[in-house]
């Protein structure tokens, strides 16, 4: 039996924010009060100013995807049923900070440099992951290059 | 120019390395111990300092838990997490020129293979997101790497396989490899995917192992019974902010290391003969050619095609095989390789010649740690 998929911590303080946002379809980040620096991850203090108090400011769940990894062995075994899978890390709008989040296309249509949006999925009645999926007008119509030697 | 000022190598051991089942870490670090002191001509009881590490992902190693089996009171004992063999070194030069000891063994011992220990875990700052995210073992943010690597500058898979292929080569030369099976290029691009656009050939080996190194001071260096290798020069660079970094994966940090480091020897990449780069995957070696220098940036691949870093290229890398074929010490059976290389002990796969070597390691993307080795110093 796979084993179940790992869950975040709700109860925590420093991220239960952002939690809570994603269940209602939106993304936000911690924004520092004293110098404005959003941070991604959240940390306990701003790497910039060490001031404790954060703002969650809502950023627009797009982005660009700047690069992805595609797992084909089970490294985890909890996300063995989604062999292949692919992490992107995504590049956010407008605060150019980058989260990682598995990613909704084939790998053939993964592309560097694509816009992609968060597609809010919920897990359970408390859990909403951000998912990440390329524009529709960004997919790629072209076939899949061959493994050897591409340059993509 | 390259001075002794900051130390030399007078001994080194090796334990076998793929499967030493039964042994603790400390016992095999021990082990590897008493093989340096033998090369050195040195009793334990001319040891004045200990720097041991503890084995990745684990409490052992600690010089507390080795001190017992050494059987020894050393003036100064210290204690490196995470297995580090380039920043060892560093602190043993550290220790003798502050004074602080004349004479400093360091050791490492790891049963990683044995132990079964796992590695697929987050790596990286943030584990919690990574892990939510499916982004366990370095080989994920290793594939994210090479995958922007390849979107911006157009490197092939095939060019990358050539790390994996040219240091097979090397470790066929080598008894102690763990992996000495030929493979060519067609057989690396054949393999399955394990983290795209990453294969099994681009991570490292899994072994149980020990390495030791004896250092001590160029005066003393002069009359001990093996070739000083000079420690000519170090550089160091953290990134510690981690994720807070924009450009985490691709580790420009690298750059700074390079350039510290060329600087205090007075010498460039032209001058080094060998060199060996921490290869816990591939795509950190791709890396490191390219910031320290032998190529330039985004010309790794085409650089690696062209077949430098293989035996008889100008730039051997990895001579011993490297993590990628021989062994998994966290860079050092690479230290304990470069010594025997720069005192031409390494028979079939020797570099003739070979008096300057490259010796650098990263601890994935929280910082590095690079030495100039040399035979030939001046004052």
């Amino acid at each position: 039996m796979t084993p179940t998929k790992p869950l975040p911590d709700l109860n925590d303080p420093l991220t239960r924010p952002f939690w809570e946002a994603a269940r209602e379809g939106r993304l936000v980040m911690p924004e520092c009060t004293a110098c404005g620096y959003v941070q991604w991850p959240p940390e306990r203090m701003c790497p910039e100013c060490q001031h404790r108090e954060r703002r969650w400011r809502e950023v627009p769940a797009k982005g660009t995807l700047w690069s992805y990894a595609v797992y084909h062995r089970a490294l985890d075994p909890a996300f063995a049923d989604d062999i292949p899978y692919a992490v992107g890390l995504v590049e956010i709008d407008g605060v150019g900070r980058k989260m990682y989040g598995l990613m909704l296309n084939d790998e053939a249509d993964l592309k560097i440099g694509a816009p992609v949006h968060g597609v809010f999925v919920p897990v359970n009645d408390e859990v909403t992951f951000i998912r990440w999926r390329i524009d529709d007008e960004a997919q790629s119509t072209t076939p899949a290059p061959s493994a050897g030697g591409r340059a993509d | 120019m390259l001075t002794g000022a900051r130390g030399a190598i007078v001994g080194v051991g090796a334990t076998e390395q793929g499967e030493i089942p039964g042994e603790s870490p400390e016992e095999i670090a021990v082990r590897a111990a008493v093989a340096a002191l033998a090369d050195a001509g040195l009793d334990k009881s001319a040891i004045d300092g200990l720097i041991t590490c503890k084995q990745a992902l684990s409490t052992h190693g600690t010089d507390e838990g080795i001190g017992p089996l050494l059987g020894i009171n050393p003036a100064f004992s210290t204690t490196l997490d995470y297995g580090m063999g380039a920043f060892s070194l560093h602190l043993a030069s550290m220790a003798i020129q502050a004074g602080l000891a004349t004479t400093v063994l360091l050791t490492y011992g790891t049963n990683a293979r044995s132990a079964r220990t796992s590695f697929a875990r987050p790596i990286g700052g943030s584990s919690d997101w990574l892990r939510l995210a499916g982004l366990v073992h370095v080989a994920g943010p290793a594939a994210m790497a090479i995958r922007r690597h390849m979107h911006l500058y157009g490197t092939t898979e095939e060019q990358l396989g050539w790390v994996s292929v040219s240091q097979r080569e090397w470790a066929q030369k080598n008894p102690l490899a763990v992996f000495r099976t030929p493979m060519t290029i067609d057989d690396y691009l054949a393999q399955p995917y394990f983290v795209a656009p990453l294969r099994r050939a681009d991570l490292t080996v899994i072994s149980d192992g020990g390495v030791a190194v004896v250092v001590t001071t160029a005066e003393r260096a002069a009359d001990l019974r093996k070739k000083p290798v000079y420690i000519a020069a170090m550089a160091q660079q953290s990134a510690i902010r981690n994720e807070q970094n924009p450009d985490k994966l691709m580790r420009p940090w690298l750059g700074e290391i390079a350039k510290r480091l060329y600087a205090s020897a007075g010498i460039g990449p032209d001058d080094i003969d060998i060199a060996y780069l921490q290869d816990g995957t591939s795509v950190w070696v791709l890396q490191m050619l390219e910031w320290y220098g032998f190529c330039g940036l985004g010309e790794g691949g085409p650089f690696l095609a062209e077949g430098h870093t293989r035996p008889g290229g100008r730039l051997p890398v990895n001579t011993h095989g490297g993590q990628l074929s021989e062994s998994y010490t966290h860079n050092w059976m690479h230290l304990y390789e470069a010594v025997r290389q720069l005192r031409g002990e390494c028979g079939e796969r020797q570099v003739p010649g070979a008096k300057v070597a490259l010796y650098a390691q990263t601890h994935d993307f929280w910082k590095g740690a690079a030495t100039l080795l040399s035979t030939e110093v001046e004052g």
